[in-house]
């Protein structure tokens, strides 16, 4: 016969699983088309989860991040690994194991990031009051909810890990009366500071307005919380300490300069959260939060939770986008008060029978919201179809790795971070330029062309053992007139989804026949692309 | 005893993983699903339950959940490492994860014999 407590740890199993599959059903199952495998990378709705897609496979390609793959690099060789390192390796050993391919394991990693999150805020919350630790986890649907769903499909990746890593973080906090506690502290700081530095700086704010609330508002002075927090914190840096230089000398010069400046939400090219978008839950949210605060229980879980929530504000006060990004993990760091809230009113109803009916209650919970989240469009060639996929592997196979590759139309290819699964230096020709071109008939030999590659780093390389330049500073010209002879291969899409982009296909067919008359031969095509090679690189290529 | 236990309740673990993921991507092939639930156990889950198997006092579900972002910042941060020092990182996921589970099994022997020395004493 089970004792109450063995049967309790049976039910929260149970409650968990349930959880976690629900979230998983509704997020990564509903976008991915419930397969894990796909011939292409499936459900990538913007530039970024390309440009951390295709940064992830050259590191793998490489066998090391020392340095940045060069074909996301402008074509320079030399650039230094400086996005934060931790998402792409662990998608390299995740994908590995899996047996899956880079674009299939990364992207399902991410969505299990937030899943496990999750997770581990039940389990922080469950030190509490386990019924309320079930009932605030029906909130961690709203994860998946409108405003949050984008940054999944957009690409914010590294912030979510990030995110992730606050989470854990604050469970760590809340157990620092674990012997030892600091090894944790400092395991899960370096996974942060590894991870996406931003969140780090996050949680070491909301660590100094814990202990400050404490202090002001609890007159006490936690010196064995510092102590270990302090103990843990230096093993982190000195941990970190290669990553944290190149972050410093890379990333800090161009965040100082966003410092102090107000940051509009509307500023953000991406849909950004906000409060209202929790409906009515946020009546259960203020109730949470008045029986939180007064008198203040669970000190350390309120301001902590609460610090968070405050500080996806910091956009006003200079912390820029990065706090709409601390925003992504709002319905999890509000999920204690909604917890409180609700089991308040569980226990107006039932006092013997709280946690099943907490269980009950978090349940339907969890199914209501479920049905809210949105169906994201994702039918295959939105963004990529098997056809342009096929055709930059082409490239992986069939070309010298110096090869240029110039890009001209093509649906989807805006979001030029997609350029980059050539493995080649791809250069883009510019839409304007080629506007005036359709319009006025002259097509001339020069034009607009950018090479893709330059991704906000200012491409830097090692000077010195602590010294760096930067290439994209130092006479790099990332758009200017190119000559279009002047490439290895050319990229001309014969076929459009979009009627208003017809002229601009009429425009590839021609330069098509007209390269094919001048020194070029088709080398690859499928029923979308077709591929030429330039045989007189410099030479005539169109009788221009 | 405890051990065998806790390893029972790991494979229990995985057989759910791997149901929950049939659930959630029911397209999907079984032998699939099984590869990918292995690498969930694999890269997130053992190598930091081997280290967070200090913490015994902590229920099982809590060590196993707060095991993955402690093998997510462990392998992570041991895979970049290595790899700038030259070991290549597409050989990490078949030796990382199986070095630190070992090392995290002796860390807790050593710890074990430790407190039972110190009872005899």
């Amino acid at each position: 016969m089970l004792n109450s407590e063995s049967k309790k740890t049976i039910l929260t199993g149970i409650f968990l699983v349930f959880l976690f599959t629900l979230l998983l059903y509704v997020s990564a199952g509903k976008l991915l088309n419930r397969s894990i495998e796909h011939s292409f990378p499936y459900g990538y709705l913007a530039s970024d989860p390309f440009f951390h897609q295709t940064r992830t496979q050259g590191i793998k390609d490489m066998g090391s991040y020392s340095t940045q793959p060069f074909y996301t690099a402008a074509g320079f060789d030399d650039v230094i690994g400086a996005y934060p390192p931790l998402m792409s390796h662990l998608a390299i050993i995740f994908s590995g194991t899996a047996g899956l391919e880079i674009y299939d394991g990364i992207y399902l990693l991410v969505f299990l990031l937030v899943v496990f999150s999750a997770l581990l805020m039940y389990i922080t919350i469950e030190k509490y009051s386990q019924p309320v630790a079930v009932l605030a986890s029906s909130l961690s649907v709203f994860l998946f909810s409108k405003g949050l769903y984008v940054p999944l499909t957009w690409g914010n990746w590294p912030a979510i890990l990030g995110s992730f890593f606050i989470i854990a973080i604050l469970w760590a906090l809340t157990s620092l009366e674990l012997k030892n506690s600091y090894i944790l502290i400092a395991i899960l700081f370096t996974g942060a500071a590894l991870g996406h530095t931003s969140e780090l700086v996050f949680i070491l704010m909301a660590i100094t307005l814990w202990l400050g609330a404490e202090l002001l508002i609890q007159r006490k002075l936690l010196k064995d919380s510092i102590k270990a927090l302090f103990k843990g914190g230096t093993i982190a840096v000195i941990l970190s300490s290669y990553y944290l230089l190149i972050f410093y000398k890379v990333w800090v010069p161009a965040e100082q300069q966003k410092l102090f400046h107000v940051f509009r939400p509307e500023m953000w090219g991406t849909p950004y959260f906000t409060l209202s978008a929790f409906g009515w839950t946020l009546l259960l949210i203020a109730l949470g939060l008045i029986i939180a605060f007064a008198p203040v229980k669970n000190s350390k879980l309120t301001f902590l939770s609460f610090a968070l929530v405050i500080l996806g504000f910091a956009n006003w006060i200079g912390m820029d986008f990065r706090a709409l990004q601390l925003r992504f993990f709002w319905p999890l760091y509000l999920s204690w008060f909604f917890g409180l809230g609700a089991y308040f009113i569980v226990r107006l109803i039932t006092k013997s029978k709280a946690f099943l009916v907490s269980m009950a209650v978090s349940a339907v919970f969890l199914i209501i919201f479920a049905s809210t989240v949105p169906n994201v469009q994702t039918n295959p060639g939105l963004m990529l179809s098997q056809e342009h996929w096929d055709s930059f592997m082409w490239f992986k196979g069939n070309t010298p790795l110096n090869s240029s590759v110039l890009f001209f139309y093509g649906d989807g290819y805006n979001q030029n971070s997609i350029l980059r699964n050539t493995g080649r230096v791809p250069y883009q020709a510019n839409m304007n330029s080629m506007t005036k071109m359709i319009y006025t008939g002259n097509v001339s030999r020069y034009m607009l062309i950018k090479v893709i590659g330059n991704d906000g780093t200012r491409l830097p390389y090692r000077k010195g053992l602590f010294s760096y330049g930067f290439h994209a500073v130092e006479g790099f010209q990332e758009e200017i007139e190119r000559d279009i002879c002047g490439f290895d291969y050319y990229v001309i899409d014969t076929k459009t989804g979009f009627e208003s982009m017809l002229p601009f296909i009429q425009f590839n067919l021609f330069l098509r026949n007209s390269f094919l008359a001048n020194n070029m031969s088709e080398v690859y095509s499928n029923s979308i692309v077709s591929i030429l090679m330039n045989n007189a690189k410099g030479g005539g290529c169109f009788g221009a | 005893m405890e051990l065998k236990k806790e390893l029972k309740c790991l494979g229990l673990v995985f057989v759910l993983l791997a149901v929950a993921f049939k659930i959630a991507f029911y397209q999907e092939s079984f032998i699939v699903v099984a590869r990918t639930a292995f690498s969930v156990m694999w890269t997130f889950i053992l190598p930091g339950f081997a280290v967070v198997y200090c913490w015994k006092s902590l229920p099982f579900i809590t060590r196993a959940i707060i095991s993955i972002p402690v093998s997510a910042a462990i392998i992570g941060t041991a895979s970049y490492y290595l790899a700038l020092l030259g070991f290549n990182v597409n050989y990490h996921a078949a030796v990382l994860p199986l070095v630190v589970i070992m090392i995290g099994v002796m860390v807790n022997w050593r710890i074990a014999r430790k407190k039972q020395g110190q009872k005899k004493e």
